[in-house]
């Protein structure tokens, strides 16, 4: 019997309902924990943002300070303060930062196109040399290029990015001047804070892609493929690739978080504006607004990334697609457990993701 | 009659010690070794007071006397290399320590009773690692004070959740598994399951993460001392030291590569020895 | 025939001559040119409050100085102050009334004339900002109201003696804008201001940059300045490069004209014949170490005296400073007005401090540390900045046994310190052109103090100057005060900052002005 149209409407929210729950609750939790620890910082924010601007004539008189206090509204009790954030925020309005006087919505926007830049560079040349350097790899008849060749990712993870960007900018930009050292005025001023970050992301995607090849060039469909006499390059691009990128695509949910922390270091060598160095100036100054606007954002872009990861398996990997539609037949456990049950996606999904950091 | 050749003394080891003498991984044992002995005898390696400087030696490139050259108050890099060894890697193994611990018994209770407080406790991992570890990290040290051992704690909770989602799937693995169930029918209880079974299986990659997560760790906690989160001066942690020297990376280059290429090589040696742990070749 | 041509050349001769010699002379008195439109001057750090009235930080104020003009200029070599947008000025023998009279056809860049209403609306605006505009609020200590009699004339009125308040009325942080910006709130003040200068704001991007352009129709100029007119390029880009490295990088590869805080590391790079070096002595308190005397081991006196004969300034100034600076002597840096030497009584002699501490108790330990009843001789000091000065004299004084712990911490938590008086030292420089900054130090009746100490000689002394218009008699009061500060150690001077800046060889017109902030409005790049 196929299954009716409102069967799989139905399956389809029972998949994705509970993901965006998730998704929901992750969000909620992240702002809640982080307004948590934010308020027990200690430093006093209206102080740090008065020397900010006051520099060695910044006051100290107790009386003036409690009447600014007041003034920025750092008063009413920690329920009250958390409410009343939580509703603006759902409005829209991540409040205003008590350091520069800026909205935060508005430093949020302007910081996060420049990270997204060097993060989106950063990921496609990482990938790319990744899958490159896999592919000559797999091909190559020699052995010691082989070694070669896997010998290289690691020194990318391990490298710490204030040293390879301290290189690089000493090299290709005072040395031989091809790109512009800092800021973000030039559109060039990308390209060597993509390739600091495109080290260790790099390095960290090729471990598990080509983890998953090697582990597709065991699966009997290349050893058949190999028997018909297909070329080594047709094997890689129809057979091996698409079957890593079940793992590939999981660790690149969690390659953006790495590259959410990873931008702080490379902005403050290369001087230019983005989410990690204000996240910095933020902590240090006790900006407590922006460092849950900062937060919010980026665990809500991971969240979204995860889900769009979470969603694909499907579209990759047909075997982890729940039973579309009809009753469950209650078949029992048939190779891999609870695969009739709509939780069977999350499980595989996570299982998939677990396997994948093991391997990272 | 044929003459079996007589197989060379490296194919008749078994395979395992054959890994293990390979060049690289002697090369990595070696470099492990060295840093450990900074880290328990730094006064031993130090030729110099990491902390006196001589104001007329300042800035020297490396020579016979200082071996890493100079830095800007007339001290000698590589004692303070020696000497910051302990506060890297101690760091960073404190950091390791806790995410384990946190993660691990986290991961440990959520897999075992299932149900909701695994549901809730996952979410609650998910928001662990959903904040990046580098913001996690600066929280933490902003709210407990500059420090070695704050920024140990910050990036320990941030590894936190990858180690309890190991051990959860690991977990969840075991307690399904039919041994486990023909055990529970011979009349085992859980808690000698837990023992016999689960956590000897589930420790196995718990311990390939935390060797791979030293590295990382060694890099995050550098990271933070780069951008000014870690031991006060004049304490030379090796981010601390690279940090120091950026200023003179014209004019004095040592000051920051040679402490950055001794995080690498630290840093290499021990994923090295990670993935020998965790099976890999 | 030809012989015409020769007399024919000769009529045109003298002629030709006489033009050209005019022509020289006119290019001799010729307005200066610059050959680029831009300038693209590199900054170290995020100004982040545009407002110069608002800030004190340099980095702002150098910007600022472009934007806004003041009351009276000063000359940076000989102290002597000058009518700028105000023609004449005087001031009552007790220094509560200031009567300025305003020169004609100054408008701010939105059209609106310079009138003593304005004037009046700039300091009620900043009277009212209070401490959120810190430095002004010292400058117009007192302030009591601003008296219009026609348009070009008003008096200041203060309710005290303000002897600074002149010399306030030629730097930035009094500078003056527009009625407009006056009304406006002090975050939107802190994005952009509306003055009256050469230069007008054009875009702030956090973090990235600021551009100033010209101000058509300029025409107001300091006569202290080089031209009059407009300013001399249409541009000044500021872009903020916090890395040191990079913005040295930069200087070199041509990337930048001119940087601001060429580390003095690098000093030695750029001495040539490809830049210029521009270096300005800060005046005010210099780099010192600051008590809390009502700490244990700080309020031994012998303890401090040992520190101050401890320190070896001159070696701190080779490791740590520029070359061309002085080693403090005194406790205003030796380019302030009033400064004295007390040289003798701050001579580096370890040996002499070792005494002083054996003999009050303080016994060398094992660990080469003294201690005294079972309490080690250690103490802390506090600091946002100039942590290798700290560092320098951290292994100065552990040579005399005395172990110095090092507490670097943010701006904030620096005056979060100070608040709460949680410090055994500060580690810091006063950054002013009055000598009155002692009296902002040292005074235990001035609002935001840095310094703890107990003397009530002292504290007449610092408050009789700041009510004394005499300039002699002012100079002899700031004199004993230094005196009576240095023979209590209650400072440790180590280290007289230097501004220090460097521009490509073909870059002309940058000047400094009193307060050491730079002036841009003569900038020009040659062929």
């Amino acid at each position: 019997m196929a299954p009716s149209p409102r069967d799989r409407l139905g399956t389809v929210v029972r998949y994705l309902g509970p993901k965006l729950v998730q998704f929901a609750f992750v969000i909620w939790a992240t702002y809640t924990v982080t307004f948590l620890l934010i308020h027990f910082l200690p430093g006093d924010p209206v102080l740090a943002a008065l020397s900010l601007k006051g520099g060695d004539a910044t006051t100290t008189d107790p009386a003036e300070l409690a009447a600014l206090r007041a003034q920025y509204g750092l008063d009413g009790s920690l329920w009250q303060q958390y409410i009343g954030h939580f509703l603006s925020a759902l409005r829209g309005d991540l409040g205003v930062s008590i350091a520069t006087g800026q909205p935060v919505a508005d430093m949020v926007a302007r910081a996060l196109p420049n990270t997204a830049a060097v993060a989106v560079l950063a990921l496609v040349l990482g990938v790319v040399t990744a899958v490159v350097i896999t592919f000559l790899a797999f091909v190559s008849p020699w052995r010691w290029l082989r070694q070669t060749l896997l010998q290289i990712p690691p020194l990318g993870v391990a490298t710490p990015a204030f040293l390879s960007g301290l290189v690089l900018v000493s090299v290709f930009s005072f040395g031989l001047g091809w790109f512009p050292s800092s800021g973000s005025r030039n559109p060039l001023g990308v390209v060597l804070p993509a390739i600091t970050l495109a080290l260790p992301v790099g390095a960290i995607f090729f471990q598990v892609f080509s983890a998953a090849v090697l582990e597709a060039m065991a699966g009997p469909y290349v050893f058949t493929a190999v028997a018909k006499g297909l070329s080594t390059r047709t094997i890689f691009l129809r057979h091996v690739l698409r079957n890593s990128l079940l793992p590939s695509v999981t660790i690149l949910g969690l390659l953006i978080g790495y590259l959410a922390g990873g931008t702080a270091v490379v902005e403050t060598v290369f001087s230019r504006d983005g989410i990690g160095r204000i996240t910095v100036d933020a902590v240090l100054a006790r900006d407590t607004n922006v460092i849950q606007g900062v937060v919010i954002v980026v665990a809500l872009v991971y969240s979204v990334v995860n889900l769009l990861v979470d969603l694909s398996y499907g579209v990759i990997d047909p075997r982890t697609r729940p039973a579309l539609g009809g009753r469950r037949t209650g078949t029992g456990r048939a190779g891999s457990p609870q695969a009739d049950s709509p939780q069977a996606g999350a499980t595989s999904v996570d299982a998939a993701r677990d396997k994948a950091v093991i391997e990272s | 009659m044929s003459t079996t050749e007589q197989p060379s003394l490296a194919r008749r080891l078994p395979p395992a010690l054959r890994t293990a003498l390979s060049p690289g991984v002697l090369l990595a044992g070696l470099i492990v070794l060295a840093a450990l002995a900074m880290t328990l005898l730094p006064g031993a390696i130090a030729t110099h007071d990491p902390y006196t400087g001589i104001a007329a030696d300042r800035l020297l490139a490396p020579n016979a006397t200082y071996l890493f050259g100079t830095d800007h108050l007339g001290r000698d890099l590589f004692s303070r290399v020696v000497h910051g060894a302990f506060l890297s890697l101690a760091s960073a193994g404190t950091a390791v320590l806790v995410g384990v611990i946190v993660g691990a018994l986290l991961g440990l209770i959520s897999g075992f009773v299932g149900g909701t407080l695994d549901f809730i406790v996952m979410r609650f991992i998910d928001v662990l690692i959903a904040v990046p570890s580098i913001l996690l990290a600066l929280i933490v040290v902003a709210t407990l004070g500059f420090g070695p051992w704050s920024v140990a704690l910050g990036v320990g909770l941030g590894a936190a959740g990858s180690f309890a989602r190991i051990m959860r799937s690991q977990v969840v693995r075991v307690r399904n598994a039919e041994y486990v169930e023909a055990a529970r029918t011979l009349g085992v209880r859980w808690p000698g399951i837990l023992f016999s079974h689960i956590l000897p299986n589930a420790g196995r990659p718990v311990i390939a993460l935390a060797a791979l997560e030293l590295g990382t760790a060694i890099l995050a906690v550098s990271a933070l001392s780069f951008l000014g989160f870690g031991a006060q001066p004049p304490e030379p942690e090796w981010g601390a030291l690279v940090s120091g020297g950026r200023d003179y990376v014209a004019t004095a280059w040592w000051l920051s590569i040679l402490p950055g290429v001794v995080v690498l090589a630290v840093v290499l040696a021990v994923n090295r020895l990670a993935r020998l742990i965790g099976g890999d070749r | 025939m030809s012989r015409s041509t020769p007399t024919f050349s000769r009529w045109v001769a003298a002629p030709v001559a006489a033009l050209a010699t005019v022509g020289l002379l006119a290019a001799c008195s010729t307005p200066l040119a610059s050959a680029k439109d831009t300038v693209i001057f590199a900054i170290k750090e995020d100004p982040t409050c545009l407002d110069p009235q608002q800030t004190s930080l340099t980095t702002a104020l150098n910007i600022g100085r472009q934007v806004v003009d003041s009351l009276t200029d000063q000359n940076a070599d000989t102290g002597e102050i000058v009518p700028w947008l105000a023609e004449s000025y005087e001031t009552n023998d007790d220094l509560t009334a200031f009567t300025f009279t305003l020169r004609d056809n100054v408008t701010f860049s939105d059209e609106t004339p310079l009138t003593a209403g304005v004037v009046k609306a700039n300091f009620d605006a900043l009277a009212a900002l209070g401490s959120a505009a810190s430095l002004a609020s010292q400058y117009l200590a007192g302030y009591e109201n601003t008296v219009v009699t026609d348009d070009t004339t008003l008096t200041v009125n203060f309710s005290t003696p303000n002897a600074q308040f002149l010399q306030g009325t030629s730097t930035m942080t009094l500078g003056l804008v527009a009625e407009a910006s006056t009304a406006a709130t002090a975050e939107d003040r802190c994005q952009s201001v509306i003055g009256s200068g050469p230069f007008v704001y054009d875009s702030y991007v956090p973090n990235d940059s600021v551009v100033i352009v010209k101000r058509d129709g300029y025409d107001w100029a300091s006569t202290l300045r080089e031209h009059t007119g407009e300013a001399l390029v249409s541009t000044i880009e500021f872009p903020i490069i916090t890395e040191n490295g990079v913005r040295t990088g930069g200087l070199e590869s041509g990337e930048f004209d001119i940087i601001q805080d060429l580390p003095y590391a690098d000093e030695a790079r750029f001495d040539t014949d490809d830049f210029t070096l521009y270096a300005k002595a800060n005046t005010g308190v210099p780099n010192s170490l600051i008590p809390n005397t009502s700490r244990p081991i700080v309020s031994d006196d012998a303890v401090r005296h040992a520190m101050l004969l401890g320190t070896d300034r001159e070696e701190i100034k080779t490791l740590t400073g520029a070359a061309t600076a002085e080693p403090p002597t005194s406790a205003l840096t030796s380019s302030t007005t009033g400064y004295v030497s007390q040289a003798d009584a701050m001579e580096y002699d370890p040996e002499a401090a070792e005494k002083l501490l054996d003999d009050a108790g303080w016994v060398l330990g094992s660990d080469g540390i003294r201690a005294k009843d079972g309490v080690k001789l250690s103490v802390s000091v506090t600091a946002f900045y100039a942590q290798d000065v700290l560092e320098t004299v951290q292994m100065q004084l552990k040579k005399i046994g005395i172990d110095l712990q090092l507490n670097m911490v943010t701006a904030g938590d620096f005056f979060g310190v100070i608040a709460s008086g949680d410090y055994d030292f500060l580690g810091a420089a006063l950054t002013r052109t009055d000598p009155d900054a002692l009296r902002v130090l040292f005074s235990q009746a001035a609002s935001s103090h840095w310094a703890i100490v107990d003397n009530a000689e002292l504290e007449g002394v610092l408050t009789e100057q700041a009510k004394t218009a005499d300039p002699d008699a002012r100079a002899s009061l700031v004199e004993q005060a230094q005196e009576l500060i240095i023979d209590n150690a209650y400072l440790i001077p180590t280290l007289e900052t230097t501004q220090l800046h460097a521009s490509v060889a073909n870059v002309g017109g940058v000047t400094f002005d009193s307060a050491s902030r730079i002036v841009l409005y003569d900038v020009r790049i040659a062929e």
